[in-house]
């Protein structure tokens, strides 16, 4: 069933706009590490789209986020065995201006699985490891 | 001899530091594309230094293959499983509203509503979902 109506292929844009906002709610945190400010959290609108029907505009986005004063990435995931077609270009436009998030179009179902992984790396925190454990052995046992 | 618990990301992290002192120790000498090296730099470092994350996902119901459809909804659920308690997690369906048990969770931390939550992921990761 193909989406026909306007409202309906409104909707992706629509739905990044709300989620921008609700983006507003979460507090942010300052840390600062080497002389560096970080924002705390990571703060992330990734899209599952099994077509292309949706149209998504740029500006709109753009100005949400200034609008919101909110770093968010966004990511877009096309899952369908076709190549998306004109519209992808206005979908990697909107990624491609945040900076972290991709636009994905995945074909294959033999790779499907290994490219979603890579994109969960994207936007993957990596936890504080405890420190290496060195132990250096004496002369005498470097010599057996 | 030595021996060492390999720990890649407090190497990765280590490297990272050094890399970012280095740009520090240098600021004056020019080099192409440096300011695009330092973001790769603050990029990857801010990952090891914030860990809290605040996601929302935004999903399609209409799919040309329910293998895709299957592949979104174990995709979402694979994530909202590794966020910890104090990442924030939020979803609007994008397609039709009538196929899902919930149009849309609201942004909030993951401990909020956990439960429901949950059964949302189990209810759209079923075979009845995808039939």
């Amino acid at each position: 069933m193909k989406r026909t109506n306007k409202k309906g292929q409104a909707l992706l844009n629509s739905s990044i706009l709300k989620a921008i906002e609700w983006q507003k709610d979460i507090p942010n945190e300052k840390v600062i590490h080497l002389g560096h400010e970080y924002d705390n959290p990571h703060k992330w609108i990734i899209c599952l789209l099994g077509n292309d029907t949706f149209t998504l505009n740029n500006n709109s986005v753009k100005n949400a986020m200034i609008a919101a004063n909110q770093k968010v990435n966004i990511s877009i995931l096309g899952l369908r065995n076709e190549e998306f077609g004109i519209r992808s270009k206005d979908y990697w436009q909107v990624c491609d201006d945040t900076e972290e998030g991709v636009f994905v179009n995945i074909k294959k179902k033999d790779t499907c699985r290994s490219i979603l992984d890579q994109v969960a790396i994207t936007f993957s925190v990596y936890k504080q490891d405890k420190l290496p454990i060195v132990t250096e052995l004496s002369d005498s046992a470097l010599q057996k | 001899m030595i021996g060492m618990e390999v720990s890649f990301n407090w190497c990765r992290l280590a490297a990272l530091e050094n890399m970012q002192l280095f740009t520090y120790a240098e600021p004056e000498k020019k080099i192409p594309n440096k300011r695009r090296a330092d973001a790769l730099i603050t990029t990857q470092l801010r990952k090891h230094i914030c860990h809290k994350r605040s996601i929302v996902f935004l999903l399609d119901t209409q799919f040309s293959d329910p293998f895709y459809l299957k592949k979104a909804n174990l995709f979402m659920k694979n994530v909202f499983k590794q966020l910890t308690e104090q990442d924030s997690f939020g979803y609007i369906c994008i397609g039709n509203a009538e196929l899902v048990p919930c149009p849309e969770m609201v942004l909030e931390p993951k401990k909020f509503n956990l439960n429901a939550k949950h059964q949302f992921m189990r209810d759209i990761n079923t075979d009845e979902h995808y039939s």
